[in-house]
């Protein structure tokens, strides 16, 4: 059996819904060249529902085994210099932002 | 006088153990090349007065005879590398002004060896590109050049920088990273050695993620012999990357030259009807030539699901992307663009501060993992990636390694290119397979087409097996016709 | 979310204008694991901390860096799901939970979603009416905390700490099984008191080790389930309580005027008792959820979770039971005593070859009292359990009246000496001997030979001579004997 999704059109509006959650701004003379272009390379990756996949297993990892595990050490940390040392705005050891409205 | 250029990494490091030179005056020789060759546009940043201390002290080590391994040998690192104190951009303005407090795993490896870093090489920004076009710092350019045309070519990429350098003689190994083809398609392209380890042999701590479950580390070198020699260096487990393998490195440089007679390569019959360059074509079965002369078995693979590998791969890597680049916000560290509000900040540090690719990838992986769309692209690119490593680890029941061109054609033109983006990726349709499956495979350069550019064959073989591929690699490097870049057109 | 709680029977309802209204609650609580190190890196996961202090390269999102598990953190979400009777799922997966904001460095938080490590068990919960109710637990996962924003530093700016950042967390989701505020009360006491029996949280509210979000919806009864809303990051047990008092009724005051309820996430203010809609938080949420490529499956062996299964103490429900059939207290007692397992651990070293019911008296009597006035836990009682045992033994023997008891327990508070040097040194121990006590009962009928008629037609003033033989003896006649003695001279 080939699975076979709806066609799923991208729309300016989808660009804008997109650039929003990515948090990038968009110019407006730039979302439809966004949309023609990711339009068609959402329509070529499409290809995939050709693939029978039922019973199929994702893979996230080529690797198997499961996960390594550490000791519970404390190893790290006082190293505020190195962890601020880029920051492009900090006071009193705080990254700085403007203000977050709850 | 050192001729670089005929020299490579084998040689340099036994000539200063030899003290035949000096690490300080080797290094000056590559300084003075590298502040010669600006036109290739291949280092983003330089490292040499730094470079120049350490080079006196390899040379106080050498003559106490405690040398190591690599002592005083010069490296070029990609720019994706994080080094410390050394300004580590990956290519990219949202970058352009990072220091790192931290040495990546392999490049520390490196210096525990006696390396001695000359400078950060140019890359695809954030790696996400086959032509090392989109970096922040212009398009890196090929050292070599078609014989009828004057045009300057693409060095590949993302790993660009390093095999341009390699190529040009202004390193003799250069570290390099490959999510998609990104070791191996700059290497042919430049008539380098890429190697892409299996994924897990290299940590990848400290280097600037792209997709997590696909980026591997490996060599850009001028040799079979030296891409064995910078794995046995680079590969190792490391218990800061939890995608490290605890699996034993071997000295790789006893595979080279060892003989293959007996042995089998799988030839895929899919790759028969992709659509590569006559010459190409004509250098595969050449190659076909080289194994049955070296008494090779050649046996017809079938690998169905390969066709796939692009499409899933340009939904994983994306997906992958598109988070892994969330940290780049303009808050802890980085380029900071404000605006009226955080929002704001947000998406203008983040809309000025990623070029134009980087940016279609981050919104492609966003919409293939947003809801409604998740199970139709993402998770079914999953499953399809599952398909396309069991059709390898099928055919690796009945060969030992898989042998294809590494690339569909030879170097192509600056600007060519970029404006399709689909075009471009379909660059890397030879490579990316091997990611998706976690494999390792080396390109090696296997003759130039005739245009004169150099072309690659790819080596494929079983996870953890790196051996055979310097064992097979060096079949290739044996019977090729010979690839010496007759033009130093930029010095 | 799975449907409607198993029993349809309506437990609690609150008024409207137009009738009954029953409210479904569920919960997630986020509660801190107890570690030395954060989840994901070798930094530390203590409270406190000059700001950026316990904060790793990982914790701060630095480019190249990577995740890597802590196994301690892993064997305390298992250690609370088998606390929680709940399944351990051999096999689990980290999923980044995609968003920005400034206290998120990585810009997701590595979690899990599809396939959490702990799956469905079950909390019993007794009410203050003597009734038990079960809350179903939906799942157990772990995740990472996130830094901490702070909002009121500066006019225009918001200041980022990231201590906090990367601290384990267990995030444990109910069923919507709760149906007052006083359920959801004593299902996060309750709660509270397994993950400190285990270990595995400690509980602090004020440190926000112990966070809720509260999902609450109405319906009339029988109806299905309404529209619910969520209310974020309540840090205390009684603002719990609050929170779901005033939402509800601020449900059911918006559908009984004819408006409906926006499913939407609301901020409970300490100040006004009111919870308000984060409207900055209503752009719609896409977490765009997927596995973590630098993390991969956790895979739990058999004998992993065996080997904690074996290290698990008694939990307090087990203890309850113990309690009450070893030591025949009822339930009410067997409650109080089993809510700390100090309280447990104290009852059960002054019980030892004691009077059970005398010495849970002394325990939830004197000793809470004092120790509530004092701010003291239990374990930093100025009385331990060996001295209380011995006042005890000393109210058994004779020695002291029960008043006398107080007395001595008082100075015990003051002085931390054990009762029997006291009663020495004061010479405090009860008379008994009945001629020593009859010369004082005929000292005081002497005195007030007046009032002895008068007591002889109003028995009550019995009492008044007792009173008065005892202050004589400064409190250690024996004032039963006194009791006999009295009425026998005075002839009733
Ligand atoms: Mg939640
Ligand atoms: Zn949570």
């Amino acid at each position: 059996m080939v699975n076979k999704v709806n066609q799923m059109t991208i729309t300016k509006d989808t660009i804008r819904k997109i650039s929003n959650l990515a948090k990038i701004s968009i110019a407006d003379q730039e979302v439809e060249k966004l949309e023609s272009e990711i339009s068609s390379i959402i329509r070529w990756v499409e290809a995939l529902n050709e693939v029978d996949t039922e019973n199929v297993d994702p893979m996230s990892n080529s690797l198997t085994g499961g996960l390594r595990m550490r000791e519970d050490l404390v190893t790290d940390g006082n190293k505020v210099s190195d962890i601020l040392s880029n920051s492009p705005v900090d006071d009193e050891n705080f990254f700085v932002v403007p203000k977050v409205i709850e | 006088m050192i001729d670089l250029v005929s020299s490579d990494l084998v040689s340099i490091r036994n000539s200063l153990q030899n003290k035949e030179f000096t690490a300080v005056e080797l290094l000056s020789e590559y300084i003075e090349r590298i502040t010669k060759s600006s036109k290739l546009n291949l280092f983003n940043t330089t490292n040499f007065e730094n470079a120049l201390k350490a080079a006196k002290e390899s040379d106080q080590k050498i003559i106490r005879g405690e040398a190591r391994s690599l002592e005083g040998v010069p490296i070029g690192v990609k720019d994706l590398f994080c080094t410390a104190g050394v300004r580590t951009t990956a290519s990219s303005k949202i970058l352009e002004n990072f220091v790192p407090a931290y040495e990546s795993t392999i490049t520390q490896k490196l210096y525990d060896q006696g390396m001695i870093l000359l400078g950060k090489l140019s890359n695809d920004e954030f790696a996400m590109g086959s032509s090392n076009e989109t970096s922040s710092s212009g398009p890196a350019v090929n050292p070599w050049k078609s014989c009828s045309s004057d045009k300057e070519l693409v060095p590949g990429g993302s790993s660009g920088g390093s095999s341009g350098a390699v190529a040009a003689s202004l390193c003799p190994f250069a570290t390099a990273t490959d999510t998609g083809g990104s070791i191996r398609q700059p290497a042919a392209f430049t008539g380098t050695v890429g190697l892409k380890p299996t994924y897990g042999r290299c940590s990848r701590w400290g280097i600037v993620a792209f997709a997590s479950s696909l980026d591997q580390a490996g060599p850009i070198t001028k040799t079979v012999a030296d891409s064995a020699l910078a794995l046995k260096y680079m590969a190792g487990y490391d218990e800061k990357d939890s995608t490290s393998a605890d699996v034993g490195v071997e000295d790789y440089q006893q595979f080279v030259g060892q003989s293959i007679k007996g042995m089998t390569v799988g030839v895929p019959k899919e790759y028969e009807e992709l659509d590569l360059e006559d010459d190409i074509k004509l250098n595969w079965h050449d190659a076909i030539n080289w194994y049955k002369s070296a008494g090779a078995e050649i046996v017809s693979i079938s690998l169905p699901h390969s066709k796939y590998a692009l499409p899933a791969y340009y939904i994983i890597a994306p997906a992958e992307a598109s988070s892994n680049l969330a940290r780049y916000d303009g808050v802890k560290y980085g380029t900071r663009i404000t605006g009226d509000d955080l929002d704001d900040l947000y998406k203008n540090t983040r809309g000025l501060g990623f070029g134009a690719e980087v940016k279609r990838r981050i919104l492609i992986g966003t919409y293939v993992l947003s809801a409604g769309y998740y199970d139709a692209y993402y998770l079914k690119a999953q499953k399809v990636r599952r398909l396309i490593h069991s059709d390898f680890v099928e055919a690796f029941k009945k060969v030992d390694v898989i042998m294809t061109p590494t690339t569909p054609t030879t170097a192509f033109g600056i600007g060519e290119n970029l404006s399709d983006p689909l075009k471009m990726y379909s660059n890397d349709i030879l490579t990316v397979p091997v990611n998706l499956a976690g494999l390792p495979a080396i390109s090696i350069p296997s003759g130039l087409d005739s245009q004169g550019l150099p072309m690659g064959i790819q080596i494929i073989t079983n996870h953890f097996n790196e051996g055979k591929l310097f064992q097979f690699g060096s079949i290739v490097e044996k019977s090729r016709s010979s690839i010496t870049n007759q033009s130093e057109w930029w010095l | 979310m799975n449907d409607i709680n198993t029993t349809s029977e309506v437990r609690h309802t609150i008024e409207g204008q137009g009738g009954e209204w029953e409210i479904i609650i569920g919960l997630e609580i986020h509660a801190q694991v107890t570690s030395e190190s954060k989840l994901f890196s070798g930094s530390s996961a203590a409270f406190g901390g000059t700001p950026m202090s316990h904060v790793s390269l990982v914790d701060a999102a630095m480019p190249g860096m990577l995740p890597v598990i802590n196994k301690h953190c892993v064997r305390q979400a298992v250690k609370t799901g088998l606390g929680l009777k709940a399944k351990i799922n051999s096999y689990s997966v980290f999923d980044r939970k995609n968003y920005f904001y400034p206290d998120l460095p990585q810009g997701y938080q590595i979690s899990q979603f599809k396939y959490p490590i702990v799956g469905e068990g079950e909390v019993k919960v007794s009410l203050k009416n003597g009734e038990d109710i079960i809350v179903r637990i939906e799942r157990l996962h772990l995740e990472q905390d996130a830094g901490k924003s702070f909002h009121d530093v500066d006019p225009e700016n918001s200041y980022i700490d990231l201590n906090r950042s990367g601290v384990a967390l267990m995030e444990i989701v109910t069923m919507p099984d709760l149906r007052s505020a006083e359920e959801a009360k004593s299902f996060v006491t309750k709660l509270r008191t397994i993950l400190r029996y285990l270990e595995t949280c400690d509980g602090n509210m004020e440190e926000g080790s112990l966070r809720a979000d509260i999902n609450v919806s109405v319906r009339r009864p029988g109806d299905s389930l309404g529209t619910r809303c969520e209310i974020k990051n309540v840090n205390s047990i009684r603002f719990i309580g609050m929170a779901i008092e005033y939402e509800a009724q601020r449900q059911v005051n918006e559908i009984e005027n004819g408006r409906e309820i926006i499913q939407e996430t609301r901020l409970f203010d300490v100040s006004t008792g009111e919870t308000r809609s984060m409207r900055s938080k209503e752009e719609a949420h896409d977490y765009r959820y997927f596995p973590d490529p630098d993390l991969l499956p956790l895979n739990l062996e058999e004998g992993f979770i065996k080997e904690i299964t074996h290290e698990l103490p008694e939990l307090p429900d087990n203890k309850k039971e113990r309690l009450i059939k070893s030591y025949g207290l009822n339930s009410y007692d067997a409650d109080i005593l089993v809510s700390d397992k100090n309280y447990a651990e104290y009852f059960e070293s002054v019980a030892n070859g004691r009077d059970p019911k005398i010495s849970v008296n002394w325990i939830t009597g004197e000793l809470f009292s004092a120790l509530n006035k004092l701010n003291l836990d239990i374990q930093d009682s100025p009385v331990s359990s060996n001295q209380l045992g011995e006042l005890i033994d000393l109210i058994s023997d004779g020695t002291l009246s029960g008043r006398l008891a107080k007395d001595v327990f008082e100075i015990m508070l003051e002085t931390k000496k054990n009762p029997k040097l006291i009663v020495e040194e004061k010479d405090l121990s009860q008379i008994t001997d009945e001629s020593s006590i009859e010369k004082i009962v005929n000292k005081i009928i002497e005195s007030n030979f007046d009032k002895v008629a008068e007591a002889r037609e109003k028995p009550k003033l019995i009492g008044w001579f007792v009173g008065q033989v005892m202050k004589e003896s400064q409190g250690k006649a024996n004032p039963a004997t006194v009791n006999d003695l009295v009425k026998k001279k005075i002839g009733i």
